[in-house]
């Protein structure tokens, strides 16, 4: 009789089990991840202009870990419950949600139906998950709390223990690895056959083997993703400066200070560099000579990473509100009131914006 | 908490004065206000003031914190922080309101954090008004320079005299906020629900760090740790625990973590707060390199930067002769006795307690001249902040003594040995380095008023009229009258420098009201003294790195003006010389010097070669306005009103139990308080579900209210309680009881207390007394008088004394049939034998007559040892306990598979007790021999293990009892 019951229970709790990994569509495409892009530059071409309205919000389990995932009609967000949600984009509607047993630390990345997730605990590890059955295809031992970056059958996993490595997506083959030393939370940005990553020195490798291309000793620790655009490749440190090189030589081609710690992430648009910092401040920057072009002050440290949308900069702030700001000129073109500080970056999708509050509140604005 | 930023003082510069929580001078004097955990003590004393017949219905020890001022608050708003402070510290507050945010806004950015919530910051304008807090119940010693405490985020701290000093513990409690709230906050998102708080060391380190700039005095400590092997390494730190040494090995261990990683590595390290075990693992993910190689790398990096110095400086003892050889003894002063019986007189700390001692040049056993600290008229002496001044005369010695909320100034017949004078004034909160005028008439010394802006003051001693000499925002310390009385020089923050807290000398003439420079640059200069003609006038700076003694030639005409030479260094010392006093003839000086941790007198001798050179340059007049702070006026754009009372949370907690016996109970406590803790309630609700109780029955409630915002402290409350207790001879009884209470706390001093209590209750207890249910309405009333003023150490006191002696009565509130009455009397006292060794003795006695009198009850660790627990019964009782107290281990550490166990401070105890209760005929008495241990947890409680024979005093019984409870020494 007992087993019956455990048997029904079992059944019971199988049955109520949430289907995130059998969602439709957004097959076969390329790797979705958070963070920028492979190019770390959040952006998209496509203008979103304010005010937006406030599509819809949803109350998670737990706050934030990176920002929301946008994939097609899909939004992804993985918390510290450790919990990953998945919500029709358009409507709000929660598809599902799935649960795991060990810290998460990074966000995840998704393609088509293998999802790769960081794990922590005793034995901490790398996992791509079949979104399909549910089942683990390949671990990678290690912590690899920055963010993943992955195109094509390659992802890249820049791990506590200093090493880059290249792994086949498909069979998590390790491909090639490459001792940089140095605690690498940053992540990495791929362009061409290139790849940069660093901790205290940006490093420039080949994407195909990890042979060193060239090195730049920074002077202090490497505290933002690189950004690359215009064959420049960018990046803050935590001496509160933001430094531009060529991606080909490594040569510096500027070096602009600001007023504190910048927030993990940038933004590239087509006039400015987007830039958030601990002094409460959001930065627009000259890509082209790093002169500042405008400023604008928050009432709490910004530690979330802006995302560009044609010519209008979305940042939120521990303030609790979510700004969009004019490229161009830095004014203030529109702002919500969330219900706490946004710590996480503001992530964009086809016609819309997401952001996460520290609250555990999913929002999605669009027009 | 925060490192004594000073005592207002003068003196040592206020940045030696850190020593953390509590100030360890000399280390192991600490007080009953450390007793911790001071909420659920409350309680407790809550529990035992409504309860049955105990010994705390009758009196419970503990110091007082008088509330001598009338403080008016009002509240100013400004972004981040409500700003607390009383009316005549407007001024103080608006400057306070500044340096808050601009400290805020630092603060936010090395930090990444914005804090959530806005800060309360209590402000005060000098120490003595800041030590009548009730933000927390603790006594606050003088090492405090203020507290964050974490119930309601309240930051509390006192302007000691320097506004720049001001700002930098103002800095450093804001880092503990900061510290406090990114915790929390990174362990709230990741789930992490026990807060893991950062190690002492790092925590006051990483405050230390950010607060300001590495100070000479961090290196006078850290250099003269490497020389004396006393460096504790970060593994060590518990052995330090508390001390400034620790503030100073924690800042100098971040300087050297920022050097190595980053400066972001704090950042770091608190945005992975939630992944680490502890901070040891924490490291290690956030570094990559183990916590242990941190502490070797800079114990290394240490003994490169320091161990090279001794090529060119000496300690104090390898240059001059020390004239003290224990405690603590710093300010010197001569005696101008002829011959060569020239003596001196200095504060001295031997065991605890601080007097003016007298010792002679030559050597010899120190005197006590003045007692101090052990009664309400010499509260304190202010040690490090002041100094004593001798008259011309050598009659008369003068001295700032705390006394009834207020500095006096104390003049002492020194032929007689009596007190001549004490003077108080209105105007001036704390006095401190009074300095005598050349025909024993004046007094000038350096004064706080109660807005807490310090100034030079000038006494007329016999009538006691004051004038105050400066009047400015500038921090003007330690003046020094001329042997011709024309002038007086003193040590000052007013020039550009004194805005980063640099110091000074300047001279004031009488005649003229003319301020002049006498020193010039980005030093500290301090502790001026002239020599008996007037010609050279030593000082203590820290000009070349160290504080060392210098000497500047004086020279003045009317023609040409005050002059003075070039300045002649007279030390070369590896750590620091201070308080410099010129023995007669120039032939040498009496200095205060810093070595293996404690500070002792020397005498140096001054070569006559050294003491040459003319004396040409010209004084520069004092420029008006060297430095100005955004304050008062800048501060109107800040919301101010008047201090309303709102009540809020500091603790709310339950509890379910369950018991074969007594069935299961639960209950809540609540406690509410305003943001000054001047008003507090208190709600405990419990139930006991047994079988012989209904649910409603079974029900207990409290409410109590506590007013101590004045003098007079007022509980007063209200309770239905049916409680189940064993009662005389051991039987269980049950008792209901509904009723209230009032009792009213008049505290003299410190030290002494006058109580009474009230208690009406209707009580119904389950047992019968000549035929008739116990039941009634009973008022029960008490009055005592209790003294306390023993120094503790983790487990239990020390030293001093303590005492309560009283009377009560119960009454039938209907019939006005006296039920009892009831004579008290406790009595012990502690003779320190050693720095942590004692003999403690107790007399303890009671009586009760009546009807129906309270029976006492003895036996068990308590009380006397090696008889069962509450064994012996009677309506009188006698007890008496000898116990010899003394250390064991410092420190116990027991290693199991899931981590260590970390204990310290063994102590141990040898005792003998005898005691005896009786109705009629006394008997015989009982007594026992033993010994035991005990075991500090944490500083919540003390664990004590004893084991005893009994004894008739003729032969000492085979068995051994044990007894084991959990409480502080008796």
């Amino acid at each position: 009789m007992g087993r019956g019951i455990w048997l029904i229970g079992l059944l019971l709790a199988t049955a109520c089990s949430p289907k995130l990994f059998l969602l439709p569509g957004e097959r076969g495409g390329d790797w979705e991840q958070t963070g920028g892009g492979i190019e770390g530059k959040s952006f998209r071409e496509e203008e979103l202009k304010p005010p937006l309205q406030l599509l819809w919000s949803q109350k998670l389990n737990g706050a934030p870990i990176g920002g929301a995932l946008l994939a097609g009609d899909l939004l992804l967000q993985l918390t510290t419950a450790p919990t990953l949600y998945a919500f029709d984009r358009r409507s709000g509607q929660r598809l599902g949600k799935q649960g795991f047993d060990l810290d998460a630390c990074a966000p995840p990345a998704l393609s088509g139906e293998l999802l790769a997730l960081s794990q922590l605990g005793e034995e901490a590890e790398l996992q791509a998950l079949d979104r399909g059955t549910r089942k683990v295809r390949w671990r990678l031992p290690g912590k690899f709390c920055a963010p993943l970056a992955a195109r094509g059958d390659t992802v890249w996993a820049a791990g506590e223990d200093g090493v880059l490595r290249a792994l086949d997506a498909s069979s998590g083959t390790e491909l090639w690895q490459m001792e940089i030393g140095g605690r690498l939370r940053t992540g990495v940005a791929v362009r061409g056959g290139m790849i940069f990553v660093g901790s205290g020195e940006l490093l420039a490798l080949k994407a195909s083997s990890g042979e060193e291309i060239w090195r730049r000793r920074l002077e202090s620790q490497l505290r933002t993703r690189p950004t690359l655009g215009g064959g420049r490749v960018f990046v803050g440190t935590a001496a509160g400066q933001i430094v531009a090189l060529e991606v080909e030589s490594g040569g510096e081609l500027w070096r602009t200070e600001l007023g504190g710690l910048p927030a993990p992430g940038m933004a590239l648009g087509a006039q400015a560099l987007v830039i958030g910092t601990v002094d409460r401040g959001i930065y627009g920057l000259d890509p082209q000579s790093g002169e500042q072009l405008w400023g604008f002050a928050t009432k709490g440290v910004v530690r979330s990473s802006p995302a560009v949308a044609g010519t209008t900069a979305y940042c939120g702030s521990s303030d609790g509100h979510l700004y969009a700001l004019d490229l161009e000129s830095g004014k203030m073109l529109w702002k919500y009131r969330l219900d706490g500080p946004v710590l996480t970056p503001v992530s964009l999708g086809a016609g819309a914006v997401s952001v996460t509050s520290e609250k555990g509140t999913v929002y999605v604005f669009g027009r | 908490m925060s490192p004594g930023g000073g005592i207002w003082k003068l003196g040592y510069p206020s940045r030696f004065h850190r020593p953390g929580k509590v100030r360890r001078f000399p280390k192991d004097t600490t007080n009953s206000c450390l007793l911790p955990t001071p909420l659920l003590l409350l309680f407790f004393l809550l529990l035992l003031l409504i309860s049955g017949p105990t010994e705390g219905q009758f009196y419970h020890f503990g110091k007082n914190k008088v509330q001598f001022a009338d403080f008016r608050w009002q509240k100013m708003e400004t972004p981040h922080f409500d700003v607390y402070f009383f009316a005549e510290e407007e001024e103080l507050a608006g400057y306070a309101a500044h340096m808050a945010e601009q400290g805020y806004a630092d603060l936010e950015r090395k930090f990444g954090h914005t804090v959530q919530r806005r800060i309360p910051l209590i402000v005060y304008s000098s120490h003595i008004y800041f030590e009548q807090t009730n933000v927390i119940p603790n006594l606050l010693p003088e090492g405090v320079g203020g507290f964050t405490e974490f119930l309601k985020g309240r930051v509390a701290l006192p302007l000691s005299g320097s506004l720049p000093e001001f700002e930098r513990v103002l800095h450093h409690e804001l880092v503990h906020v900061f510290t406090f709230d990114r915790i929390r906050q990174i362990q709230r998102r990741y789930g992490v629900t026990e807060y893991k708080p950062p190690p002492l060391w790092f925590s006051e380190g990483l405050a230390e760090y950010w607060s300001g700039e590495w100070s000479n005095f961090g290196d006078m400590v850290i250099r003269d740790a490497l020389f004396a092997r006393r460096l504790a390494s970060i593994a060590q730190m518990y052995y330090i625990n508390g001390t400034f040494q620790m503030y100073k090995e924690g800042e100098s261990i971040c300087h050297f973590m920022a050097d190595k990683y980053g400066e972001d590595v704090f950042e770091l390290l608190f945005e992975n707060w939630w992944r680490g075990e502890d901070f040891a693992e924490l490291f290690e993910i956030v570094t990559g390199e183990k916590l242990e190689e941190l502490d070797k790398d800079w114990q290394y990096h240490l003994r490169k930067r320091y161990l090279p110095d001794i090529a060119r400086g000496d300690l104090p003892s390898q240059m001059a002769r020390r004239l003290t050889e224990t405690g603590f003894n710093v300010k010197p002063e001569l005696l101008p006795v002829e011959g060569d019986s020239t003596c001196f007189v200095f504060f001295r700390n031997h065991q605890g307690y601080t007097h003016i001692a007298q010792a002679g040049l030559e050597g010899g056993a120190p005197e006590v001249v003045v007692e101090g600290e052990r009664s309400p008229d010499i509260e304190s002496l202010h040690p490090l902040g002041t100094r004593p001044a001798v008259s011309a005369d050598g009659r008369w010695l003068a001295f700032a003594a705390k006394h009834r909320g207020r500095d006096h100034l104390y003049v002492w017949d020194l032929e007689e040995g009596r007190e001549a004078k004490d003077l108080a004034f209105d105007q001036v909160v704390a006095i401190a380095s009074p300095s005598w005028s050349p025909d024993g008439k004046e007094l000038v010394f350096s004064g706080a008023d109660p807005g807490g802006i310090t100034d030079l003051y000038r006494v007329e001693v016999e009538r006691g009229e004051l004038r105050a000499l400066t009047r400015d925002i500038y921090h003007d310390r330690d003046p020094a009258w001329s042997p011709d009385g024309e002038r007086i020089a003193f040590s000052s923050d007013r020039w550009t420098g004194g805005r980063e807290g640099r110091y000074n000398l300047f001279l004031f003439e009488l005649k003229s009201e003319r301020i002049l420079t006498l020193t010039r640059g980005e030093h500290d200069d301090q502790q001026p003294a002239w020599s008996a003609n007037g010609e050279w006038l030593a000082f203590s700076s820290d000009r070349d790195t160290m504080f060392d003694l210098y000497a500047v030639r004086l020279e003045g005409d009317a023609e040409r003006g005050l002059r003075r030479g070039e300045e002649k260094r007279l030390t070369r010392v590896l750590t620091g010389a201070f308080d410099p006093v010129w023995l007669p003839e120039e032939q040498g000086l009496l200095f205060s010097g810093f070595e293996e941790g404690g500070f002792h007198i020397y005498r140096l001798e001054v070569a006559d070669s050294l003491l040459v050179g003319d004396a040409a340059e010209g004084l520069e007049p004092f420029a008006e306005e060297p430095w100005r702070l955004e304050g008062l006026h800048a501060s109107s754009q800040f919301t101010r009103r008047v201090y309303e009372k709102k009540m809020s949370l500091d603790i709310a907690q339950s509890q379910i139990s369950q018991d074969p016996e007594f069935g299961t109970s639960g209950g809540i406590q609540v406690a509410l308080s305003d943001v000054l803790g001047n008003d507090q309630y208190y709600f405990v609700l419990s139930h006991i579900a047994g079988s012989e109780t209904g649910f409603f029955d079974g029900m207990n409630a409290t409410v109590a209210r506590l007013h101590q915002g004045q003098r007079l402290n007022v509980l007063w409350g209200a309770f239905r309680l049916n409680d189940r207790f064993t009662s005389t001879f051991g039987r269980f009884v049950r008792e209901k009881r509904t009723g209230g209470f009032a009792e009213l706390s008049y505290p003299f001093s410190l030290h002494d207390r006058v109580e009474t209590r009230l208690s009406l209750r209707h009580s119904d207890i389950d047992r019968e007394l000549g035929g008739q249910m116990l039941k009634g309405w009973l008022a029960t009333n008490f009055l005592s008088y209790t003294h306390d003023s023993s120094l503790w150490i983790p487990t239990g006191p020390l030293e001093g004394r303590r005492y309560s002696v009283g009377i009560g009565q119960t009454i039938d509130f209907k019939s006005s049939r006296r039920y009892n009455v009831t004579l008290f009397g406790d009595y012990r006292q502690y003779f320190r034998l050693s720095r942590r060794s004692a003999l403690a003795m107790r007399f303890m006695g009671r009586q009760s007559y009546g009807d129906v009198p309270e029976y006492f009850s003895m036996g068990g660790s308590w009380t006397l040892r090696g008889y069962p627990w509450r064994s012996i019964w009677g309506r009188k009782m006698v007890l008496m306990n000898q116990e010899l107290r003394f250390p064991l281990l410092d420190r116990l550490v027991i290693g199991f598979p899931f981590g260590n166990i970390d204990f310290q401070a063994f102590r141990g105890a040898l005792f003998v007790d005898a005691g005896n209760a009786w109705n009629d005929a006394f008997g015989d008495w009982n007594g026992s021999i033993g010994g035991g241990t005990r075991l500090a947890l944490g500083g919540v409680f003390v664990f004590r293990l004893d084991w005893a024979r009994r004894t008739d005093f003729k032969s000492v019984g085979n068995d051994t009892h044990w007894d084991f409870f959990f409480g502080w020494d008796f």
